[in-house]
């Protein structure tokens, strides 16, 4: 009978042991957690957190926004690379460099009017160039209005206000079966934080 | 074993629950106020417009 009783005593001290450990175990745990956490529920502790988050900005915008051609004369070319008229100047008015692409309403209707009908091209205004990755040479303007047919005019244009403008000339091409009257494409220049 | 034995261990058996569920519970809460995550940026898009314009002549037929 004491040999059961000793037995017993043995689990109790055995269970007891085990609880003390688990006991200390997680308060040393918790504690952990909490010294990496914030004690400021517990302790009533106050303490402050400023948080201070600068936001880039992605700005753009066309100080010269309209290419007015004027008359043309059907089958006839004009462009804006002699500044008559004078081209689109994109500025990157943010704060971090982007990407600008473009994208247009369709100008002409005649049947035999094709892609090369309405073109772009990247020219130098402030800073030297316009940097590799720009539409150095004329492209075809994607006239689908959509913009997943977007194409780079200015790639990584700066914020640096000493050089944080391009040019983008317009060259067209009337079709010859095009109908007289006016015409009118609209623009879209987006730009993209890189 | 006595009733008083058994009584005993049930007891601790429920204290180490106790400890256990309450570390537990403890720790979601610091988690749920820990800040853990900073959002992404999301990209920046700027978009804005422009214009060309133009008016098509057709040529006189009757002119030289």
């Amino acid at each position: 009978m004491e040999k059961r009783a000793a037995l017993t005593t043995n689990i109790l001290a055995m269970f007891l042991g085990v609880a003390i450990l688990i006991s200390i175990g997680t308060t040393v745990f918790t504690l952990d957690r909490l010294h990496t956490a914030s004690l400021t529920e517990i302790t009533g502790a106050v303490t402050g957190t400023a948080n201070v988050t600068i936001t880039n900005t992605t700005s753009i915008s066309l100080p010269n926004s309209t290419v007015a051609f004027g008359d043309i004369t059907i089958g006839t070319a004009n462009d804006t690379t002699d500044n008559n008229p004078l081209p689109f100047q994109v500025r990157n008015d943010g704060s971090v460099n982007v990407n600008v692409t473009i994208n247009a309403s369709a100008l002409f209707t005649g049947l035999t009017r094709n892609q090369s009908s309405y073109r772009f091209v990247c020219r130098a205004d402030e800073g030297g160039n316009c940097p590799t990755g720009s539409a150095a040479s004329l492209t075809d303007m994607p006239t689908a209005n959509d913009t997943l047919l977007n194409r780079t005019a200015v790639f990584d244009l700066p914020a640096d206000d000493s050089n944080d403008s391009r040019f983008v000339d317009i060259e067209v091409r009337v079709p010859s079966d095009e109908p007289g009257g006016a015409k009118s494409s609209t623009v879209t220049f987006t730009a993209a934080q890189i | 074993m006595e009733a008083r034995h058994r009584t005993i261990i049930l007891l601790t058996i429920l204290l180490m629950a106790l400890l256990l569920s309450g570390s537990y519970l403890v720790l979601q809460e610091i988690n749920a106020v820990a800040p853990t995550q900073i959002p992404a940026e999301p990209q920046m898009i700027s978009t804005t417009v422009g214009y060309v314009t133009m008016n098509v002549v057709i040529p006189d037929e009757g002119e030289p």
